[in-house]
């Protein structure tokens, strides 16, 4: 795979962010996640899927196969309540995390 | 992991791994073309834009490979989830249904649990004694060494000790023989004289069996040459049991038959060869001098050796001997199978034991699969409704096996620990006088013998009637009409034939019990000879120190015998080398008239009983001509029939002389024949013998024979006494009546006669089980059927009739294979017959008439009920 468990944490939160408001496919998955960072996580496309079989062997996300507005069969993924509650509790915890380091590093040198 | 086929169809098992391949490929083609399009959107052309979505996805290989593994990791995990589920479910069901049965449950359990309890059982004894390994180093490189002279009359006639000495030094077979022989010996102590069983063993014994000593060190070639120093070797038992284990004990002394003897080593258990034995002694005899025949042996064989190569390296050695060293010409050297040779005869009747007791089980197993079959009949609507709900034909059957298997092991544990209970019982209250290395614990085999019992029993019971029942498809399972009316028809004829293989197998049992108590008939009525009843017999040992010569031998003979007489209760007294059924003393006496014989020429051993002249009226000896001997007489001879017929045919011996070749005995006159004494078992047969006066062959160890008018075991204390006041260093040992010798010497007989007896009657009860279960469950399968004819008018008697000769019909049917089983087995069984042909042609329909007759009421019975219908209630139902 291609980042750190650093990254691959922070994928799996992005992903059941991604998801939090209704099912989507791979491909729009994929996509959001492109926009919202502004292509800073600067990673294989392809990682994703193995996030994907992986939370969903979690049971954090359930998955179906359905058909696209265009009529393409793709598989969708949606949040399970456990990946909801996940999604929250990492939330907190990135947040407490973030705030930290900003406080050690914006504070004052030596 | 892959299951066979049929597993896994019967459980549901499939192969997820294609869907998930392509499940994945098709997520990431989809995301490519997407991201194509997405590119191209943004202005590349068709072929940039591809190959930079592809370039941008990364590994794509990579990303399936994992996305599978992870799916499979997924797969697995819910399939067992799966299984389990099911395999709970299936059992929670058929705890279910057994409670709706207790009954029916509980008497398959029971027939299961008995069978297993006799087959764990007699698999346990002939594990430990035929199966386990010996408890010997590499213990199939050992033989039994012995001497054979047909010749003689005679299989085994023990070793010489220069034969030994010859094969031990020339043998190129070998890697170590030994000989040995085990004669009682007086130990003296603090508590008095006590009677001890040694062996007498060639320093190479502990060599041949690798014996390692616990303590001190084994003997040496020194300790072997006459005039050392007196040493000797205590085995463990008796080490624990006399000396309290002591450590101390090497370099201490104890008197051993008036000699003192140092103890040089303490030896494992294992060095009581074939009788308990509480001490080795070194054996000294001279190599030059040829000597008697009375040693056993024991050989080690090289490594790749067989038994037939190290046959014909004696055999060699042998005839090397009788050219050139005067070795008997008609003795040669038989080197057999360790175990085989010590169990030769309790094989056959072992084997027929674990026969039976298998055929039993087989009984047992095929009435609870008719058992399970007509129950399978009645639950087809259980099954019905289960098929209809979506249960396939496979989780049925699965449904069949598992039932079946809590069976079975159910009935398997309580057999198994029933089993066990009952060698423990059989051990403590039975003398089984099994070789002393016949531990009967059970271990690894028994337990996986029982196990796999309770294995192939299920599949055995519940296989046939699961797919039998499900054969026809579920879906008219639930086609209630069909199933009154002729659905169970096959089934019917399968229930019949396993109602004539039990028949079969009954029979078969029943011929085989009837044989052996026609052979124990046979044996009651044998003329032993001799008269047991009354009679007491026990020995002494009379050590060299204090009995140096003949002399004082038969001066003690004497007042013994006198004060033995003097006992209130005594009749008469007498004394004797052997008396019937103990001992053999084998020795050459032929008539002096003889012609020379030719070379190759039979000689028969004689048994020469030396005897004081009360010793005919004491044992109960009857004469057929002429006279027994009196105090007058020296030089004179009484044969048995067996001897005079073998030498004189019908010719009459009195007054015709006998010699002793090689030896410088004078002629001896026949003045008497003998009635033939059953010596060696009354299922054995007779041989020539003679008795002379006591006085021409006095030994060291001779029985003491008392007739009584009284119980014989209420003088054994008063002739205790009488021993101990005439000399009290004499133990008395062996006492014994001789009504207690003669059972014993059948106690093997009368042991598998009961088992196999006690067997075929449980056969045959379940097998009448099996008989009339099946006749009922065929008439209630007729109900309708018999309904009719009476209401068009048939008779009970013709119902009756009609419904009894199928029953006695199919009992017929089995017997034809039981009669030819016993056929086909007469051969094996002839070894346990006396004076009874296995294919005896009174005892095979006497036994087929019991079976008949007693299958009777078994099919008269439901044939009865089936007659009562009530015609009007069966139509109502249809």
């Amino acid at each position: 795979m291609g980042g750190s468990d650093l990254i691959t944490g922070t994928l799996d939160i992005l992903i059941l962010k991604a998801v939090a408001t209704g099912p989507l496919h791979g491909y729009a998955i994929g996509r959001w996640l492109r926009m919202q960072s502004d292509d800073i996580l600067q990673i294989d496309e392809g990682v994703l899927y193995p996030a994907l079989h992986r939370l969903g062997r979690r049971g954090l996300l359930s998955a179906k196969w359905g058909h696209t507005d265009t009529g393409r069969r793709a598989r969708f993924y949606a949040l399970t309540p456990a990946g909801r509650e996940r999604l929250q509790s990492e939330k907190t915890r990135w947040i407490e995390y973030s705030q930290a380091v900003r406080g050690i590093l914006l504070g004052p040198e030596g | 992991m892959r299951f066979p086929l049929f597993f896994r169809r019967a459980f549901n098992i499939t192969d997820f791994r294609p869907g998930a391949d392509r499940n994945v490929r098709e997520e990431i083609s989809f995301y490519l073309e997407m991201r194509t399009r997405e590119l191209m959107e943004a202005g590349y052309d068709r072929k940039q834009a591809s190959r930079l979505a592809i370039a941008k996805f990364g590994d794509r290989e990579q990303v399936e490979v994992e996305c599978e593994n992870i799916e499979k990791i997924n797969t697995r995990e819910r399939q067992r989830r799966w299984m389990f589920d099911s395999f709970h479910r299936d059992v929670q069901f058929a705890f279910r249904s057994f409670r709706r049965q207790p009954f029916f449950s509980g008497l398959i359990v029971v027939m299961l649990a008995l069978g297993i309890a006799g087959n764990t059982a007699v698999f346990s004894m002939i594990n430990a004694v035929f199966l386990r390994p010996l408890p010997y180093e590499e213990a199939d490189r050992l033989v039994d060494l012995d001497t054979t002279a047909p010749r003689w009359n005679l299989e085994f006639v023990f070793i010489t000790y220069p034969d030994f000495a010859a094969w031990r030094d020339q043998n190129t077979t070998f890697e170590s023989m030994g000989v040995y022989k085990s004669p009682s010996v007086n130990m003296l102590s603090e508590e008095g004289a006590k009677r001890l069983t040694s062996l007498r063993v060639s320093h190479d014994l502990s060599e041949a069996l690798k014996l390692v000593p616990l303590l001190g060190r084994t003997f040496s070639e020194t300790d072997e040459i006459e005039g050392g120093p007196n040493v000797t070797m205590l085995v463990n038992g008796f080490w624990q049991d006399h000396f309290g284990g002591d450590r101390d004990i090497i370099g201490h002394t104890i008197t051993i038959d008036g000699v003192p003897h140092e103890i040089v080593g303490v030896l494992p258990d294992e060095a009581a060869i074939n009788t308990a034995t509480n001490l080795w002694i070194p054996l000294r005899e001279n190599p030059t001098q040829r000597g008697e025949f009375h040693l056993n042996g024991i050989g080690r064989l090289l490594d790749g050796v067989t038994i037939e190569q190290a046959q014909a390296d004696l055999n060699r050695i042998q005839r090397g001997l009788i050219e050139t060293d005067g070795a008997a010409e008609e003795a040669m050297p038989i080197v057999t199978d360790l175990r085989t040779r010590r169990l030769g005869d309790i094989r056959t009747g072992s084997f027929a034991v674990w026969g039976a007791v298998a055929v039993l089980l087989l009984i047992a197993c095929t009435n609870i699969a008719s058992l399970m079959l007509a129950k399978s009949e009645v639950r087809k609507r259980e099954f019905g409704i289960r098929a209809a709900i979506g249960a396939g034909r496979n989780s049925i059957i699965r449904q069949f096996l598992t039932e079946s298997l809590i069976l079975a092991l159910i009935g398997g544990v309580i057999g198994f620990l029933l089993g066990i209970w009952s060698v423990s019982v059989i051990e403590t209250s039975f003398p089984l006088d099994l070789p002393p290395w016949a531990s009967l614990n059970a271990d690894l085999g028994v337990v996986g013998f029982s196990f796999a019992i309770c294995i192939v029993t299920t599949l055995f019971f519940g296989l046939i009637p699961a797919i039998r029942s499900t054969r026809d498809g579920t879906s008219s399972l639930l086609d209630e009409t069909r199933n009154r009316s002729s659905g169970g028809l096959g089934t019917r004829r399968i229930m019949r034939a396993f109602v004539s293989f039990e028949v079969a197998l009954a029979l078969g049992l029943l011929v085989t019990a009837a044989l052996l108590v026609q052979t124990y008939r046979n044996l009651g009525t044998i003329d032993p000879g001799f008269d047991p009843e009354g009679v007491l017999t026990f020995m002494v040992d009379l050590p060299e120190t204090d009995y140096p010569d003949s002399r004082a031998m038969y001066l003690f003979h004497l007042s013994l015998l006198e004060q033995l007489q003097n006992l209130p209760g005594v009749e008469s007294a007498a004394s004797a080398n052997v008396i019937p059924l103990k001992g053999h003393a084998g020795r050459l006496f032929v008539p002096d008239d003889a012609p020379p014989r030719a070379p190759g020429e039979s000689v028969a051993v004689t048994n020469a009983h030396f005897i004081t002249p009360d010793y005919a009226e004491t044992v109960g000896l009857r004469m057929r001509a002429g006279r027994f001997l009196t105090e007058e007489d020296i030089l004179a001879v009484v044969v048995n029939e067996s001897y005079a017929r073998h030498y004189w045919g019908d010719e009459d011996p009195i007054g015709r002389f006998i010699v002793s070749p090689g030896t410088t005995r004078p002629k001896i006159e026949v003045v008497g024949v003998a009635r033939d004494v059953r010596h060696y078992g009354l299922d054995a047969e007779l041989r020539p013998a003679l008795y002379l006066r006591m006085a021409l062959g006095i030994e060291r160890n001779p029985y003491f024979v008392l007739r009584t008018n009284v119980d014989p075991t209420s003088l054994a204390s008063a002739v205790r006494e009488t021993v101990s006041d005439l000399d009290p260093a004499l133990p008395i040992y062996d006492m014994e009546t001789m009504r207690e010798t003669l059972t014993d010497s059948l106690s093997f007989r009368t042991a598998y006669s009961i088992l196999i007896g006690l067997f075929a009657l449980i056969a045959l009860i379940l097998a009448l089980g099996g008989v009339y279960g099946v006749i009922s469950y065929v008439v209630s399968q007729r109900r309708n059927e018999i309904g009719i004819r009476i209401a068009l008018g048939a008779g009970r008697g013709e119902v009756t009739g009609m419904v009894l000769r199928q029953g006695i019909g199919m009992v017929l049917v089995g017997c034809g294979p039981g009669i030819g089983l016993i056929l086909l087995l007469s051969g094996a069984l002839s070894g346990l017959m006396f004076d009874t042909s296995a294919v005896d042609p009174l005892t095979l329909t006497g036994a087929t008439a019991v079976l008949l007759l007693v299958a009777l009421p078994a099919n008269l019975i439901p044939a009865r009920r089936a007659a009562g219908a009530d015609p009007a209630a069966t139509l109502r139902v249809e």
